[in-house]
């Protein structure tokens, strides 16, 4: 009897271990998968590695279209750099900026009351002006102003009343007109015999010519209003 | 009487020390033949135990039991998954019902002592 129980324990025992073992490995298989059906989670499985794949490819498209933007971008702002750097040149040129380098300063000043003896008193006109600004102009003058009025394409310089006016401004006399360029070959130009200056110098007017070595030229203020001037588009150009 | 009883929980916390200390996952998709086998042997756990208070317990009746319980009951698992029709289900059935009669059983040997 006593060697008849032992095997029944050992055989209750071996079963119950079993049991055991077993049972750890199905709570662990379970918990694995919490919460989701044993059967599905192969088929999720399956699904979860596609997706994972295809997530892995998205995510390539996704860099290499990242990276197609990028270099737009960076052509863009490319383009739009050169293009600035275009305009700002292009406003320089135009006369819409200040400027500032080597020139000449001309002053002239009527003839102040009592001290010319000549009866006939003479004033600086609109054309000695204009006529000044384009031997400035023809000097090789870069940049040239009147009273703080910039010259450009646009501007006038009549008389209007009992003012000169530049760029619709009026302005009055001292007139100090400022040029930038050649200081030596702009002065030589305004000290020729026969030219504007000795003209109004002969007629009793306060001229003086400096040459300096920073003359700074304001911008013009505003812009031209250009309603109807349209550039002209070439064909194939 | 009592020691049946002692040797299953031994045996018990034995096995789920060593289900612990081996680093081995069960495929998901076996889950449902191991609870048919863990089924099977706590079926033929509470027919042991049932039997040493009855006395006439029978060595090779339980571990027969407990081995061809076993087998038809994941044969009957497979054959389910096979035929499209959750056949293993009768095997819960047989053997929950069979775990509550031993139990039951069980119950009544303890209370009479």
């Amino acid at each position: 009897m006593t060697g008849n129980r032992v095997v029944t324990a050992l055989s209750l025992g071996a079963v119950s271990l079993i049991l055991g073992v077993l049972l750890t490995f199905q709570l662990r298989a379970t918990s694995v998968v919490a919460g989701l059906p044993y059967d599905q989670t192969e088929q999720l499985t399956l699904e979860f590695n596609n997706l994972t794949k295809q997530n892995a490819g998205l995510e390539a498209l996704a860099a290499n279209l990242q990276k197609q933007v990028d270099e737009a971008q960076a052509g863009k702002y490319g383009a739009l750099r050169a293009a600035e750097a275009e305009l700002k040149g292009d406003d320089l040129a135009a006369g819409f900026t200040a400027v500032t380098g080597p020139g000449v300063k001309i002053t002239l000043n009527n003839v102040t009351a009592g001290t010319s003896a000549d009866t006939s008193v003479y004033v600086i006109r609109d054309e000695d002006l204009l006529k000044l600004v384009n031997e400035l102009d023809a000097a090789g003058a870069e940049a040239v102003s009147i009273n703080g009025q910039r010259i450009i394409a646009t501007s006038e310089i009549r008389l209007a009343g009992s003012n000169i006016d530049v760029n619709l401004q009026p302005i009055a006399p001292p007139f100090v007109v400022l040029a930038i360029g050649n200081s030596d070959r702009l002065a030589q130009n305004l000290a020729m015999a026969g030219g504007v200056l000795s003209f109004l110098q002969d007629l009793g007017i306060s001229v003086s010519v400096e040459e300096e070595s920073r003359v700074v030229v304001p911008g013009y203020q505003g812009r031209p209003d250009l309603s109807h001037a349209q550039p002209v588009v070439r064909p194939g150009g | 009487m009592w020691l049946g009883l002692w040797l299953v929980v031994i045996g018990l916390a034995v096995g789920v020390a060593i289900g612990l200390k081996l680093p081995l996952v069960v495929p998901p998709a076996y889950t449902n033949y191991i609870g048919l086998a863990v089924l099977a042997a706590l079926d033929s756990v509470f027919g042991g135990i049932r039997a040493t208070m009855e006395d006439h317990y029978d060595n090779l009746i339980f571990l027969t039991g407990f081995f061809s319980n076993a087998l038809l009951a994941a044969g009957l698992a497979f054959l389910g998954d096979r035929l499209g029709v959750p056949l293993y289900l009768a095997a819960v059935v047989a053997f929950g019902v069979r775990i509550f009669q031993n139990l039951g059983i069980i119950r009544r040997h303890l209370l009479k002592k």
